[in-house]
């Protein structure tokens, strides 16, 4: 290899990692400072917006006092950071419109990530899935046809007829809640069932016999932050990922699933 | 020899440039084709649902869309038509994407009921000097919707046969988040009567499109849809409109609840018919071009999912034995992306294009067996 043939190889390298790093450089440039980690580390408090209408993730007492899944995941969120968390009472529609205008540093109330406005808002990692989930017996003889219960009009009905549209043999029946979708599993009058993951983790306790077998559909629930919360959202992101390695969110979601 | 060469060689590659420009350039043909006309095969002549075409770019999505709709069984679609994207700027229209939407739907035989409104930047105050909304429209430009409305319909004479001046204008985000003004709404709907009669001597006018609300005079949410309505009168409405169109939603109440002035419900609509005939205005029909319920776990306002279904076949069964109804529509067929919020709950139909239990429930109830 001469030396002309070194030149361009090493200026077309350079050339590629400079082109490379372009769009972290400019990010760089144009970073906004993290106004809401700046005011949390300011005053101690993280500010969580919450629609508390939505049992077991948000609830509010009689005395101002918010309970649920959300609030004990934000609790402690706050506390590993090393700061106090205080809620906000917003209503749905507006839980990220708070955020735009510095009236919340976080939202956490069972919200489903939404890729669409994920340019202007940030999800944190997802603590929840509340999508759609198959149900069978633990002992699952596999039989065909295959009868699949599910709650009538709901999404898991809506996904067993999107599989029954694709594939020969599954038979759909119907019943009034997704309890007694499951109830009939376990009776043997069905031999699956599609329900969502919240009615699964509250219900699933009191059927031992059955078991997720599959996740279905996604629903996965995070917490949000402005776009330009960068500092706020990693902080956020550590202790949530410290909480799903040592249990602390199975638990805390298990305890309400289970009230 | 050699300059002969080198000429060669010049105008073959020129050649070969313009082909390449040619075959990158050249327009390519349609992906999509409109297609041969298709009849609506249904049981329900009244079935209508409300399509969120105005921001679907892609024409194959406008086209199943459509199509799903047809198959569903239902003859009606309302859909918007927003002023400020048509007319970007005074007597400079775009009609493409209407055309679009028309187009597909009459090949699938549906009748549309345009509904038209949102104001464009030229036709609102300089934001320099005062900021407002979509919604916002002042007497000053009254004539311009006028335009607006004489030129929409003119393009579409025989081919759009009813629209609807503006949306829930007893809302005051609706009316430019300004207090709710029935005489207002009246000057603007005298105006764009006008103008649409002369455009079209046949177009079916619409008025209203009233939300329903409990809220009282003094409000600044809005007013009573059924105090609007009379004010609508008493401010000379009668002779300007020839249809009156009314959202109808359920909420948590079930379909048989009767109407009562102080409830929202699906059945308040029959308030507003009573309005129309202490009025003297009984020969006039309503065209419900909002209605439904919401099945979304994550609203207070919303009904189990087998309740939806319930509800809505039965709405459709009501309204269909109702004579002084001419179609009722549903809210809101699919909209271009998810949510993710509870406002999913009102669609039949996927971003993805997968039908809902509710599409299948009416699709099997309201076509015949033999429907494709």
């Amino acid at each position: 290899m001469n030396r002309n043939t070194r030149y361009a190889i090493l200026i077309v390298v350079t050339a590629f990692v400079v082109l490379w790093l372009v769009p972290d450089v400019v990010a760089l440039i144009n970073r906004k400072p993290d106004k809401a980690w700046a005011r949390v580390r300011e005053t101690g408090v993280m500010r969580f917006a919450i629609d508390p209408t939505y049992m077991p993730f948000d609830g509010l007492g009689s005395h101002n006092d918010f309970y649920g899944i959300d609030v004990d995941i934000a609790n402690e969120i706050a506390r590993r950071i090393g700061v106090r968390a205080e809620f906000i009472v917003a209503g749905y529609d507006s839980l990220y419109d708070v955020l735009e205008v510095g009236q919340a540093d976080a939202t956490i109330s069972a919200l489903i990530v939404n890729p669409i406005i994920s340019y202007e808002w940030k999800y944190s990692t997802s603590y929840f899935d509340a999508g759609q989930v198959m149900i069978r017996p633990e002992r699952f003889p596999q039989t065909t046809p295959v009868s699949i219960a599910v709650e009538y009009g709901s999404e898991g009905d809506a996904a067993a007829r999107r599989m029954a549209r694709r594939s020969d043999g599954i038979n759909i029946v119907y019943f009034r809640s997704a309890q007694d979708a499951l109830l009939a599993v376990a009776n043997g009058e069905a031999d699956e069932a599609i329900i969502d993951g919240v009615n699964a983790a509250q219900l699933l306790p009191k059927f031992p016999e059955l078991q997720i077998a599959d996740q279905v559909t996604h629903d996965p629930y995070a917490i949000a932050v402005w776009g330009d919360s960068t500092q706020l959202l990693t902080a956020i992101n550590v202790a949530l990922g410290e909480m799903q390695r040592d249990g602390t969110t199975q638990r805390i979601t298990n305890e309400w699933m289970m009230k | 020899m050699l300059s002969r060469r080198i000429r060669f060689n010049a105008a073959w590659r020129v050649l070969l440039i313009v082909i390449w420009l040619w075959a990158v350039e050249w327009p390519a043909a349609p992906l999509v084709t409109i297609g041969l006309p298709q009849p609506v095969l249904t049981r329900n002549p009244k079935i209508g649902v409300h399509t969120r075409l105005t921001d679907e770019a892609a024409a194959w999505k406008v086209q199943r869309t459509l199509q799903m709709v047809r198959e569903m069984g239902s003859p009606w679609i309302v859909e918007f038509f927003p002023w400020a994207y048509l007319e970007p700027g005074k007597n400079s229209f775009d009609w493409d994407h209407a055309d679009q939407v028309i187009d597909h739907a009459r090949a699938q035989g549906l009748t549309v009921i345009a509904r038209l409104g949102l104001v464009p930047d030229w036709a609102r105050p300089d934001p320099n000097e005062r900021e407002t909304t979509f919604n916002y429209l002042d007497a000053d430009h009254y004539a311009d919707f006028g335009d607006f409305v004489h030129a929409f319909v003119d393009r579409y004479k025989g081919r759009v046969q009813h629209i609807v001046i503006w949306n829930e204008p007893n809302l005051s985000f609706e009316w430019g988040m300004r207090p709710v003004d029935a005489k207002g709404y009246v000057d603007l709907l005298k105006i764009a009567y006008r103008r649409a009669k002369q455009a079209d001597p046949n177009v079916i006018v619409l008025a209203g499109a009233l939300a329903p609300t409990l809220e009282p005079i003094g409000s600044v949410a809005g007013l009573n849809d059924l105090i609007y309505l009379q004010q609508m009168y008493d401010a000379g409405a009668k002779d300007y409109f020839d249809g009156l169109a009314a959202h109808a939603y359920g909420l948590t109440a079930p379909m048989t609840e009767g109407p009562d002035p102080n409830r929202v419900n699906f059945r308040r609509v029959e308030l507003l018919r009573q309005i129309m005939i202490d009025n003297g205005d009984a020969a006039k029909s309503v065209y419900i071009t909002e209605a439904g319920w919401n099945d979304s776990p994550r609203w207070n306002m919303a009904v189990k999912s087998a309740k939806r279904i319930e509800y809505t076949l039965a709405a459709y069964d009501w309204a269909q034995q109702q004579d002084w109804i001419v179609m009722l529509t549903m809210w809101a067929f699919r909209y271009p992306h998810a949510t993710r919020t509870y406002q999913d709950g009102w669609t039949w139909v996927t971003e993805d294009f997968q039908p809902k239990p509710i599409y299948t429930e009416v699709q099997k109830r309201f076509t015949p067996s033999n429907a494709p």
